[in-house]
């Protein structure tokens, strides 16, 4: 075949193939997704919780509504890097303008290697200006649009529910130790860009651990309580007052120790709402009509958990 | 060649031994095959096979197999 | 760097191509080599060290093992008889110190930690009060294949069927080239070593068949097995939790994953290596298509096969002991049995490495016996079998009789991958035993299986994307290659189903958010 054909089928397939990718990169791109923080009117939640599957199994914004009146959602993402929470995080305040974040800091020490993160940071180029390749996963509610079990995670605000218990027998697991456990360089650069982006948008960020015998020890608390010093930032770590918090491990997780079920997520929540409270002086928007789907969703979540009248 | 032919019917009656020519790259004979002819070989001329003998070019054919043991019978 | 990222295949495999395609021919190969250390380094750093020795030593051991033929050869004379002798003694050490330095190596890297630990158990369990210190050195990528690599261009170097090469970087080249590095297939010097170093120019048809076996590649890897790792996992790590017929699930969805992983894989350094015009052995043949243990694997891991066939279990079954062995054997058991007992020790090496290569731990060392014992049976069922069926006039050729052996070789492979898969043996075992005592159809009815990290859309995804692979390889199976009959179709037809593969792969595999990466699945080997 002679080059220049060859020449004109290459770049005209290319062309068609990014004609076409150009054509359905809008049609994935989320504008209104159900049942995700999309859902929510634009500068409705005043706290955000990101970090891992470790955040989503900790906090329930309905109980928080429900206590307090607090408007907020989980953000976490199951096994999430930090480097995808940053750019997570960038995205969604652009809709959002919440006051406070909590970061649950097991993601912190998800390293991967540093081709795993070269690797990481070419894609979201790529990402970034393909719309179909960050997206594409989105086929699911393209072809469920308005099916029931999207819109039914919506009351639950992102967390996760879960009951059963499968107990931790491990025993205590906070050894005391003065050594740290060393945080990756890229996931370093990422902390601070999370705390650098809060600061900019004059947002107070909490760094905050999950009780998790299978996920924390004693040197990754070191790790987090200097870096916490150094930036001051609060850092609250959970797993130190477990026993205040009344967590029972033969209750409270479902996977021997590695997540909290609801019965355990319940007493952190009600920990982190005092705390709030407390601390930060959320509102309290119970009664208002821009937050009359929240109260709508309490009696559905209520259903959902039990804990109906 | 016709004790070779024999040999060869013996251990797998399944192949032309007259006319194929690709006994190993098709997979026709497999490594029991082979070991147990090699030791059929070694018995009926009396030579020695070792692991260097053992390439496809040896042993394609009845021929490339006959040409190796009159090799082997002149060392 | 890997193999299944936009930074590899978007960024470092065009520009290595455009260079390739605009240097000159006699220079291409530098170009190679240069990738294929940069592209190693970008994966294990400093351990690149270890490929580099393993080139220059093969390169010194096979000029070795040349030289002294060359020096019996010039003996002339009644000291011709002696010097052969000699040369023959010699040659053996010399490989003997080429193999052992080679294998000593990877074990060394790869199994140091896993003796460790075995004996320090021993040690415990005797009133010693020794304990060997962990030993942990870092294991560069593929060495498990590239030290194989290097022992075939040895041992084909002893036994002259090939020349030493006097070309260090073509050598080099030989066992660092990018696409094969990782994970195989395990190439020959004879087969590949030359197309490598030619530089030949790209051709059209080897370039755009290259891409589709790479994004057919792609789509196993993404859109399959990626996919069924989420339930792999869930299941394999909190084995406890399950039994019955999601322990079983899990078992078949990790077998079709492995599959679909590691040809996916393959497809894509064929692929790539098909772009450069390198001819690269095969890996797979439709291996579930095959009918016995050991017709398996020659279908499977076809290389590592045929590497463990050619330059351990004959040379071992040829040597003057096992020779005898078997003479004995036959002349008091009859041939068949006889026939078995020459095989016997050779054939539990051989599985024994091979279960082990895989991987240090107690389920590999059990993988490998447990082919062993079945391949040995199988071997040595077979008059009996071949006597039953002529007796009960069964077509064993019939569509009947094969279906039988294709559901017996799925039980067979399925509970090996099990064991392979398990978080050691103990596991193994506690999974296997729990798929028949915790047996209940409830699972199928109560939305338990919805509860393993897929929904149904994956599900759906996941089947219909083996649907596809099933097509290909019945394809394939009856010598049909797909790609030269699509490229026979019309322009606007051919090159919408091109485009229709990308988006597949793109739109449907398992990546992105809330997907983890996942390693290819034999790179960790």
């Amino acid at each position: 075949m002679k080059p220049k054909t060859i020449r004109i089928r290459a770049i005209g397939f290319l062309a068609l193939l990014t004609a076409v990718i150009q054509l359905l990169s809008p049609v994935f791109t989320p504008k209104n997704e159900p049942g995700s923080i999309l859902d929510e009117p634009v500068n409705s939640l005043d706290y955000l919780v990101i970090g891992d599957s470790e955040c989503y199994t900790s906090i329930s914004p309905m109980e928080l509504w429900k206590s307090c009146g607090f408007a907020g959602y989980d953000c976490g993402v199951s096994a999430q890097r930090i480097q995808d929470a940053y750019y997570q995080l960038e995205k969604t305040l652009r809709r959002q303008t919440p006051k406070v974040i909590l970061l649950e800091t097991n993601l912190i020490f998800r390293n991967r290697g540093l081709r795993q993160e070269t690797v990481t940071a070419f894609d979201h180029y790529v990402g970034n200006a393909v719309g179909l390749y960050e997206y594409h996963n989105n086929w699911k509610q393209l072809i469920a649009v308005g099916s029931a079990a999207a819109l039914r995670q919506s009351v639950f605000k992102g967390m996760r529910y879960r009951t059963g218990a499968s107990p931790y027998t491990g025993g205590a697991y906070m050894a005391g130790t003065d050594k740290k456990q060393p945080i990756g360089e890229v996931q370093e650069i990422y902390l601070d860009k999370i705390a650098g982006l809060c600061r900019e948008k004059n947002i107070r960020l909490v760094l905050y651990s999950v009780p998790s015998p299978r996920n924390w020890n004693q040197k990754k608390h070191n790790s987090v309580a200097e870096y916490a010093r150094q930036n001051k930032l609060t850092f609250l770590d959970l797993n130190l007052i477990a026993d205040k918090l009344g967590i029972d491990w033969s209750k409270d997780t479902y996977d021997r120790g590695d997540h909290l079920n609801f019965s355990g997520a319940q007493k952190v929540t009600s920990y982190i709402g005092s705390y709030l409270s407390d601390r930060i002086g959320l509102p309290d928007h119970r009664g208002e009509a821009a937050y009359s789907a929240w109260d709508r969703d309490l009696g559905a979540y209520l259903k959902s958990t039990g804990q109906a009248a | 060649m016709e004790q070779l032919m024999k040999i060869l019917e013996d251990i797998n009656p399944d192949n032309d031994y007259a006319t194929e020519t690709a006994l190993i790259d098709g997979g026709l004979l497999d490594s029991f095959a082979i070991l147990e002819l090699v030791s059929a070989l070694e018995d009926a001329y009396g030579v020695e096979i070792t692991a260097t003998e053992l390439v496809p070019k040896n042993f394609n054919s009845a021929q490339a197999m006959w040409d190796m043991i009159q090799r082997l019978q002149k060392n | 760097m890997q193999y299944v990222s936009l930074l590899y295949l978007l960024a470092f495999l065009p520009l290595v191509l455009l260079l390739y395609r605009l240097l000159p021919q006699r220079r291409r190969w530098r170009l190679l080599l240069a990738a294929s250390y940069v592209f190693f380094f970008l994966m294990s750093k400093q351990l690149i060290f270890y490929l580099f020795f393993s080139a220059i030593s093969i390169h010194g051991i096979g000029l070795w093992l040349d030289a002294c033929d060359a020096a019996a050869a010039r003996a002339e004379g009644e000291a011709a008889e002696a010097a052969r002798l000699a040369c023959a003694q010699k040659k053996k050490r010399i490989l003997c110190y080429g193999v052992v330095l080679h294998i000593g190596l990877l074990v060394l890297l790869k199994y140091a930690p896993f003796f460790g630990q075995n004996l320090n158990a021993l040690l415990l369990k005797l009133p010693l009060p020794v304990q060997l210190p962990e030993l942990s050195l870092g294991v560069p990528v593929g060495i498990s294949f590239f030290s194989l690599q290097a022992v075939s261009y040895i041992s084909d170097v002893y036994h002259r069927r090939i020349r030493a090469d006097d070309n260090l970087g073509r050598l080099a080249l030989f066992l660092a080239f990018f696409p094969v590095v990782v994970e195989g297939p395990i190439c020959r010097y004879s087969d590949t070593a030359q197309t490598l170093y030619e530089g030949k120019p790209l051709e059209y048809e080897n370039v755009t068949f290259g891409i589709q076996r790479m994004v057919w590649g792609l789509f196993k890897k993404l859109v399959i097995a990626d996919r069924l790792n989420i339930l792999v996992e869930k299941i394999f790590t909190n084995y406890r939790d399950y039994s019955g017929i999601v322990v079983l699930l899990g078992a078949v969805c990790y077998t079709l994953q492995l599959y679909a992983d590691f040809s996916g894989c393959i497809d894509l350094t064929i692929g790539t290596a098909e772009m450069f015009g390198v001819t690269v052995p095969e890996n797979f043949r439709q291996p579930f298509f095959s009918r016995t243990a050991s017709e398996f694997w020659r279908r499977w891991h076809i290389t590592l096969g045929t590497w463990f066939k050619d330059y351990l279990f004959y040379p071992l079954s040829l040597t003057k002991h096992v020779k005898k062995i078997g003479r004995e054997a036959r002349k008091k058991l009859g041939r068949h049995l006889g026939q078995a007992a020459q095989v016997f020790l050779p054939l539990l090496a051989v599985w024994v490495c091979n279960g082990l290569w895989h991987g240090a731990g107690w389920n590999y060392l059990f993988f490998g016996l447990y082919y062993f014992i079945l391949i040995l049976l199988g071997n040595l069922w077979e008059p009996a079998a071949a006597g039953i069926a002529k007796f009960l006039h069964l077509n064993r050729e019939g569509f009947l009789w094969r279906a039988m052996q294709t559901v017996k070789m799925a039980a067979i492979v399925v509970t090996g991958e099990l064991f392979f898969r398990a978080n050691g043996l103990r596991a193994g075992f506690s999974m296997f035993r729990s798929i028949f005592t915790g047996w209940s159809a409830a699972v199928l009815r109560n939305g338990a299986l919805m509860k393993l990290g897929l929904d149904g859309y994956d599900f759906a995804a996941a089947a219909i994307g083996l649907v596809f692979v099933l097509a290909v390889d019945i394809l394939h199976e009856n010598g049909i290659s797909v790609r030269r009959e699509t490229a026979e179709l019309s322009l606007p037809i051919r090159w919408s189903i091109y485009l229709a593969a990308i988006l597949l792969v793109v739109i449907f595999g398992a990546y992105g958010t809330g997907y983890l990466p996942v390693d290819p699945l034999y790179a960790g080997f």
